[in-house]
């Protein structure tokens, strides 16, 4: 039972990697944010979704 | 997991030095309040997990574990408190003594210290839920759902989940608010590149043609398309074009302020006259507020409603449709409430639009103050924007809305009481300079056109890079939402599956369709348990407070089981099997002994019955018991070994004590006639006032046990099953000349053990009588296993049986 919290972050992160709406980037800042060692805190989680500004204007 | 050896305390709080031997089995530990029983409930977990919960939480100021742990005796000296426990570890099948002293609580010495061991010891210690207490019971049954979700999930360690559920929530809600300002911010930086090109719309067909007329003017190339690096002002600057200000476009960014501010009236624009509605609303009905919370809440009430009883709270009404209505209206001010709640945000947020777009006009203003040297307008001005910005931000929320009540009703733009006069210095100051020629002012003018374009463009960009940060949170909240909720139904699926089934264990022949349901909501946890087949309701709508312990221990039992499945080996139940009442305690023994086979049990109550209840239906063996008869703060716990009965009347005898012994045998007697009488359904004449004494027991047990041979006689006959017939020939003669010594003595028995007439007996007139009770009383039981033997079912009378199977004779004929 105390993996019960791990098998929803796979299965969470699973998921995450067939959508479109998140990159390799965000998904592995999400994995440090989540990992059990880290406090939550969604100022951080923030920055993670935050995608950095293209280099050339669109 | 662990299961217990022994354990020796030494100096912890009432106990001085005790060692009890519980032999990895369960144990049941028994004494009035008071007797130092908890205190070994408090050593147990000292040393498991290095604290105790007792001497922490509410109502616990002042005290401390190193200063009240130790005995009274020890106070100040915490090193003399100690316990220490030999353990079998379960898993690694492993046994190892541990040792915990109260001046250093954190630290655990371990014999044999290994790796494996340590993080199996440091894993028990992250679990203080393995001692329950009755006050820790109710925390799953008669709490609010949030709070129940809260607690089961951190005693399920699940609590990371909601945390990290709410994590994502927050952020992106943020993310969301982010976005909304960044739009608001496109708006406004297209409005300033409109308003200097002097276009309606910022279409690149606009724009090329605002630009290329002054570039025509200026003899440069006309630009054909707009792309990231296309430069409007390419070119101006080889041309020697010093100047970046542009006269023309500055009185516009003046104009555009003065506009702003006169028109329309900030104080009377439709958002603000209904915002302030709905705030005066609220203030004069406080309800509607808290209407909106309860919206779901009261749903589910009419759904429950079937009677003229509110399925709330209890309270009668006239009839059941006059309650009905009630409710509906409740709900429908409620839905009402929330409506109005999501129009004054919507509202709020065109102020906050129109507060942000004021405040960008002011921008340009800032800066020509700066230039004209008008330091005390440009800082007027500088608040005045900083100020509508954090207006600005405290709309978004409705709370933010509440409070702005005042600044809404007196005009919330605030602007400084000086600021026409101000912008007429401003725009004196403009027109002051020299008029530009036509070539400089379509220099200048491209420009300026440059930076906006491109400020514009950022603007742009920020909103792609905000709605592409919204979407992915978005997706990450919603999507661990459903793996997790997905998990967490199918867990308390399980879980509810099996508190039912302890439920009715416990309960047998009388909630025989209980069925409970467990559901996830958001950041909740509803529980509801049937009552009688007539609908569910919440634990605390309709059973009994003893109906309700009985299910906090049956769902921590689910949720034990749940979460350590195969290594639940090991529970503390501290007094809370007293709240199972005594027409249910022999299921509850059941329930433990057979669903929990390898679990030990550390049991404690302050009822002996009880105590021996326990024994007698084999949770305990008769030798894993102890009672405590007494406390004395020098001594501690006054207590001896709990032994056979047969074996401290012998004592007794063997003391010449014939009045303990007799004592004694009454005793025994009166419970085990009322045992016998129930498990064998012996017909009692009725007492009123339940009163029941050995003489109005003991001959109907006696003679219950003969009728029931009687059918076990007949049934054989009936099949003419020769061996059944040969067992229940064997079971009459014992029987008969069991009874035939009891009759011997019957005298005897009549005056000492009815009567209380044992002064006049002599150890010798004694004896032969406990040899007679204890012969017949023998006649009750199994040889094999102990257990009394008992009709099943109770009331058709199927069989006679036992706890191991050895007996199970029929006693229908053919």
């Amino acid at each position: 039972m105390a993996g019960m919290v791990d098998d929803v972050l796979v299965e969470f992160f699973q998921k995450l990697e067939e959508s479109a709406d998140l990159s390799a980037t965000m998904i592995d800042g999400l994995r440090v944010k989540l990992s059990p060692e880290s406090r939550l805190k969604a100022e951080e989680l923030v920055e993670v979704f935050s995608p950095p500004p293209d280099e050339e204007l669109p | 997991m662990i299961q217990i050896e022994s354990i020796t305390i030494t100096e912890v709080r009432g106990l001085r030095d005790l060692t009890l031997n519980f032999g990895t089995k369960s144990f049941v530990i028994s004494g009035p309040n008071g007797s130092g029983k908890s205190g070994v409930v408090d050593a147990i977990e000292f040393c498991l997990t290095g604290e105790i919960t007792r001497l922490t939480g509410r109502g616990t100021a002042g005290v401390t574990l190193q200063r009240h742990g130790p005995h009274v005796n020890h106070r100040d000296d915490p090193s003399s408190a100690e316990v220490s426990m030999k353990l079998m570890l379960t898993k690694l099948g492993k046994e190892v003594t541990i040792t915990r002293n109260m001046k250093r609580p954190g630290e655990l010495d371990i014999e044999p210290e290994e790796p494996a061991v340590r993080k199996e010891l440091d894993e028990v210690a992250k679990h203080p839920e393995i001692v329950l207490s009755r006050r820790e019971i109710m925390k799953f049954i008669s709490i609010e759902a949030s709070e129940r979700s809260k607690e089961v999930q951190a005693l399920l360690r699940l609590d990371r989940i909601g945390q990290i559920r709410s994590t994502l929530g927050t952020a992106h809600n943020k993310l969301k608010q982010q976005t909304e300002h960044s739009r608001q911010n496109r708006q406004n930086a297209v409005d300033a590149l409109n308003r200097h090109l002097e276009i309606d719309s910022a279409s690149a067909e606009n724009i090329l043609a605002s630009v290329n007329m002054r570039r025509g003017a200026l003899g440069l190339v006309e630009i054909t398309t707009l792309a990231a690096h296309t430069k409007l002002d390419e070119g101006v600057e080889a041309q020697g074009a010093t100047s970046t200000f542009n006269k023309d476009s500055a009185l516009r960014d003046l104009d555009a302020l003065d506009d702003a501010i006169k028109e329309p009236p900030h104080t009377a624009t439709d958002e603000v006259d209904r915002v302030l509605e709905d705030i005066q609303a609220i203030e004069d009905d406080p309800t509607l507020l808290q209407l909106v919370q309860k919206e779901a809440f009261l749903q589910q009430g009419l759904e429950l409603v079937d009677s003229e009883f509110c399925p709330l709270c209890d309270w009668e009404w006239a009839d059941m449709e006059v309650l009905r209505t009630h409710i509906r209206e409740k709900v429908m001010l409620s839905a009402s409430a929330g409506e109005r709640r999501n129009r004054m945000l919507k509202d709020g947020g065109e102020i906050v639009r129109e507060a942000r777009s004021m405040s960008a006009l002011l921008a340009p203003v800032i800066t020509l103050a700066k230039n004209a040297d008008e330091e005390e307008i440009r800082a007027r001005f500088q608040a005045w924007s900083t100020d509508l910005e954090e207006f600005a931000n405290s709309l978004v929320a409705l709370d933010g809305l509440l409070s702005a009540k005042d600044r809404l009703t007196i005009g919330w733009s605030q602007q400084p009481a000086t600021l026409h006069e101000e912008l007429e210095v401003l725009r004196a100051a403009v027109k002051a300079k020299p008029d530009q020629s036509a070539r400089v002012n379509a220099q200048t003018f491209l420009v300026r056109a440059q930076d906006r374009y491109v400020d514009a463009r950022k603007a742009r960009q920020t909103v792609q890079l905000a709605e592409k940060a919204e979407k992915a949170a978005e997706t990450a909240s919603t999507t661990f939402n459903r793996v997790s909720e997905t998990a967490l139904t199918s867990m308390y699926d399980a879980v509810q599956e099996n508190f039912s089934e302890y439920y009715k264990t416990i309960n047998t022949g009388d909630e025989v369709g209980f069925k409970a349901r467990l559901e996830q909501g958001a950041g909740k946890l509803d529980l509801s348990v049937d009552f009688y087949g007539r609908g569910m309701f919440p634990p605390g709508a309709y059973h009994s407070e003893g109906h309700q312990d009985g299910m906090g221990v049956c769902l921590y039992l689910a949720l034990m089981k749940h979460f350590f499945g195969k290594d639940f080996s090991f529970a503390v139940l501290d007094d809370v099997v007293m709240s199972i009442d005594s027409g249910h305690r022999k299921q509850f023994c059941r329930l433990l002994r057979e669903t929990f086979p390898d679990t030990q049990f550390i049991i404690t109550t302050h009822d002996e019955i009880w105590a021996r209840q326990m024994r007698s239906s084999r949770l305990v063996a008769p030798s894993a018991s102890i009672e405590f008869q007494g406390w004395d703060v020098d001594t501690g716990p006054i207590f001896e070994p709990v032994s056979e009965v047969w074996d401290r009347i012998d004592n007794d005898l063997a003391k010449n004590d014939v009045p303990a012994a007799a004592g004694r045998l009454r005793r025994h007697l009166e419970y085990t006639s009322k045992e016998l009488a129930d498990l064998l359904g012996a017909r009692v004449q009725f007492k009123g006032d339940a009163s029941y004494d050995l003489g109005d027991l003991f001959p109907s047990v006696v003679g219950r046990h003969g009728d029931l041979l009687k059918l076990a006689s007949a049934a054989a006959n009936s099949w003419n099953d020769a061996d059944a017939k040969a067992k229940v020939d064997a079971l009459k003669k014992r029987r008969q000349d069991a009874i035939a010594s009891y009759g011997d003595e019957q005298w005897v028995v009549n005056r000492a053990v009815h009567f209380n007439e044992w002064a006049t007996f002599s150890k010798a007139d004694f004896t032969p009588v406990v040899k007679a009770v204890r012969a017949l009383l023998e006649q009750f039981q199994c040889e094999k296993c102990g257990s009394w033997l008992y009709p099943l079912p109770k009331r058709e009378e199927e069989s006679l049986r036992c706890d191991c199977g050895a007996n199970n004779i029929n006693l229908k004929k053919k």
